[in-house]
Order: structure tokens, then sequence, then C-alpha cells
């Protein structure tokens, strides 16, 4: 048996090396996409960008806010009810998962925009549940 | 007339499999049927084992030679696709329709660990040529530890196409015992501490950054590794089909009726590779036990190249994710999740665990590139 070990740690030693290379280029660039989409996103609004239904403050930031307690913005044309159901599912999850009452907020009320239907959604996941 | 008759029945006798059955053709007919039991009962990758077995049992039949190699059977055909690079690709467009690339894009970092995790592929390969066996070989063993079936393929059908038949049974029978051979070497290399580790919640990710992800990663990548152009171009291909929302339709074939006949072709024509000639080795079993090797040492170097983040992060990463890094999408990410959950019930890593996961699938792809640029 006649190894060429020097070929072979050579083979070792570039293969990780262009693997991380590539990889790290990827995280860089996406870094960078990531900042320039919050400054151009940041403009507009006031802070970050809220999420589509029911956005809930991270915990830790909650507790400095909560002396301000700003008045919920909601979009127009969703009743109370519909703001009463939307709190009681985020308190329901929220303390599923163990995030104490009062740490959080419902800050605003926005109809998601989303690429697909619910409905599509659903037969996605049917189909693709065996992948 | 009478002797006619006999004559006949004499040589339909004389030709048919009882009389032509070797042991050898016995025994690979036998490992097919524990292979078909594995995937129908135990559910071991059902989806392309099964495919697989088959094509095993239809290459060993005496006398009929439908193996991928006799130039005429159906199988010969069909086994083109492999042979020239096609299928293994085109899974990739079916996955990439299906992967979230969100927890990846919204924490960067975690592409370190899916590299990390590629440190079993060039280990093996180490590994594979203390053995015995050539560089191409050596190669196309350690791209079992990508955790990859396609990647593993479409490197080996480059590299090393003899061996098809067992990297291919080698790579799926271990991704499909992942949940059993990543938590103990998880456990061993972490400590509790560690492991209970809550990780913040991950950020949103736009729509645009999801479109824009799949062309980045398609340029950087193929501009540095042109060799996995074909795999990472078609996954992100896929990928794109699904983040822009525009081509529903497409997305739907690519991701169902597309994939699910390649992945027919592919499971049956790579099967049929394993003649018992191809797979009746010495060889077949080291390649075996050196894939054993690759999962378990790309799973370490995950995890430690977890611990080294956990580190440097001042305890804010759980090294559990690390182990993710494999690929073997969603398998893995499961795998982490479901350890961490043993520390902190309400630990969810699961969304963490899926960001060095899918950037797993694009490291292989990588190494696959580098290997195949090296030793091709």
């Amino acid at each position: 048996m006649n190894v060429d070990w020097m070929s072979a740690f050579t083979v070792l030693i570039t293969g990780m090396v262009v693997v991380f290379l590539a990889l790290i280029a990827l995280v860089l660039l996406i870094m960078a996409m990531g900042k320039i989409m919050s400054m151009m996103t940041g403009k507009g609004d006031s802070g970050k960008p809220a999420e589509p239904k029911a956005p809930v403050s991270a915990p830790k930031a909650a507790p400095a806010k909560s002396e301000v307690k700003p008045a919920m913005q909601v979009e127009d044309g969703i009743g109370d009810e519909v703001i009463a159901v939307i709190s009681a599912a985020v308190a329901a999850m929220m303390s599923a998962e163990g995030a104490p009452a009062g740490s959080y907020a419902v800050k605003s009320v926005r109809r998601a925009r989303e690429a697909r239907p619910a409905w599509a959604m659903a037969g996605m996941q049917q189909n693709t549940r065996p992948f | 007339m009478f002797s006619t008759i006999i004559n006949t029945i004499g040589e339909i006798i004389m030709g048919s499999g009882f009389c032509n059955l070797q042991w050898e053709q016995f025994v690979m007919i036998l490992i097919s049927m524990v292979l078909i039991y594995l995937a129908v009962a135990k559910g071991y990758e059902p989806l392309l084992l099964l495919p697989i077995a088959f094509g095993m049992l239809l290459a060993n039949l005496p006398v009929a030679g439908l193996n991928s190699y006799n130039e005429g059977s159906l199988i010969y055909y069909l086994y083109q696709g492999v042979k020239l690079g096609i299928y293994p690709p085109l899974i990739f467009l079916g996955i990439g329709c299906m992967t979230d690339f969100g927890p990846l894009i919204a924490n960067p970092k975690s592409f370190l660990l899916g590299a990390a995790a590629q440190g079993g592929i060039f280990l093996t390969f180490i590994g594979a040529l203390a053995l015995g066996f050539t560089p191409q070989e050596a190669g196309s063993i350690g791209i079992i530890g990508g955790a990859d079936g396609p990647t593993a393929i479409f490197t080996t059908s480059i590299l090393a196409p003899h061996l098809l038949g067992s990297i291919a049974v080698a790579a799926y029978s271990y991704m499909a015992l992942v949940p059993i051979i990543q938590p103990p070497i998880m456990r061993a290399l972490t400590t509790k501490k560690e492991r209970s580790v809550v990780m913040g919640q991950l950020r949103q990710v736009s729509k645009l950054e999801k479109i824009v992800f799949p062309i980045m990663v398609t340029i950087v990548v193929s501009f540095l590794v042109p060799d996995s152009a074909a795999l990472v171009g078609m996954l992100m291909l896929g990928n794109l089909f699904k983040e822009s929302g525009a081509v529903d339709r497409l997305t739907k074939t690519a991701q169902n009726e597309l994939m699910n006949i390649v992945t027919i072709f592919l499971g049956v024509s790579v099967g049929a590779t394993a003649t018992y000639d191809h797979f009746l080795t010495p060889s077949t079993l080291k390649i075996i036990a050196l894939g054993l090797i690759a999962f378990c040492f790309g799973t370490a170097c995950g995890v430690l190249f977890g611990k080294l983040m956990y580190i440097f992060s001042g305890g804010k990463v759980n090294p559990l994710i690390g182990s993710a890094g494999v690929s073997a999408v969603p398998m893995a990410a499961r795998v982490s999740q479901k350890v961490g959950q043993k520390e902190v019930p309400t630990n969810y890593l699961l969304m963490h665990a899926m960001g060095p996961n899918v950037a797993g699938v694009i490291g292989s792809a990588v190494a696959a590139g580098v290997l195949i640029n090296i030793l091709g």
C-alpha cells in the first residue's frame, strides 16, 4: 500500500479551507444584506418592522417600555372582538412558552399579506410531509 | 415429436433462473429483501431505500441482466441519468422548493456550523486512503459524511461509479439512523450547562431577503467552486421558485411530480448498480464502516464548532445545533431539538438548528465540488 500522504493532507486542508471560505463569504454578504434591509425599512417605520399579525415585543425590551405604554395601533376594519381573540391567542402561546404575563405587549394589529393562502399552505405541507 | 417437447422443456428449464442462479446472486437477493423490510416495516428513508432495494433485486436476477451496466436493458437507460449527473441536481431542484432558508438568513453565523460539519468528509477521506482505497474512491466514500444522498450519488457517479451501489446504500441507511447515531456523540461532547442554553428568538426575514438569497448563493458559490454549480444552482432555482411566489405551478411540479419521478428513476438505477460482483466485496464492508465513521466525525466536528461558538458568543449559542450541520434535512435538526428538550423541556432549538441544517446542504455541495475538482 502506497499512500501519498502529502497530497492526501493537501486535499484535507484545501477542502476545509475552501468550504469555510465559501460559507464565510456568504455569511458576510448575508449580514450586509440584513443591514441594508433594516436600514431601508428603518427609515419608513420607527424601529423594527412589526410582525404582520400581532407583534409581541421581546421580553427583555418590554419592562423599559412598559412605563410609556403607547396606544395599540390597529389597522382599519379590524373589530374589537378580533383584537380580543388575537390577544388571547398571543397570551396562550406565550404562556405555553413560559413567558410570564406582563413581560410582553401587543403593540399593533395588522392584516398579514401572505404569498400563499392558508389552504394552499396546508395542501403543500400534506404533500411534502414524507420528505 | 415427444422428444422435441421434452427437449424444449429441458431447454426452458436450463435457461431459467433456477438453473443459472449463482450463490452470490442468492445472497444479494436476500440482502435486498432485508433492505425492503427496513424501508417498509421500519420506515428507513422508504422513498429512496425501497426503489434502491428493489433495483438491487432486479440487478441480481439470474439471466435477466436487468442491471445498470448491461447495455440494452431498461435500467441501463434509466442509469444514464445518474451517470451523466442529471438526476441528483433535479432532486436538488425539488429540495430547494421545499427548503426554507429563513432561519439561515436570520442567523447567518450558522453557515459556519454547516461548514464545520463537513470535516467528517475530509477526515474520512484520509481514513479511506489508509484502508487502501484510491483517492477517487476515498473522496466518494468521504462524501457519505455529508449526509446528503443526492450529493453523494452525484460525486460518486463522477469519481468512482463502480462504488455507487454500496455508497448509496450506506448513505441512505445512515441518514435514517441519524436519531440513533447522533445523540450519544452530542451528549458526550457537551456539558449539561451547554445543552441547557436557551437561544433568543430569530428575527423576522423579509420576502426580499428570501428572494435575493438564492441568487446571491448561486453566484458566490459557483464563482468560487464551479464544480458545485450544478447542485447549488438547481437547489437555489427551486428555492427561488418557492420564494418568488410568482410561479406556483412550477414550484408544485418541481417539488411533487418531477421530484417523485426522478426519485424512482434514481433509486432503481442506483440500486441496480449493486450487482453481486460489485457489491459482495470486502470494500463494501469497509465502505459501510467508513460511512459510519464519516457520520460520527461530521457530528463531532459540528458540535465542537458549536462549543467554540458557545464560548465566543458568551454562552448564547447552544452547541447542540452544531450537529445539525451534517445536512440530513430535517432529521438532524429534529435530533438537536430533541436532545435540547431533554435538558430544558421548554427549549425550542428546532428553528435555530434548521439554520446549520440547510447550511449543511450548501456546505456538502461545496465540499463535493472541491473533491470533484481536485480528484476528478
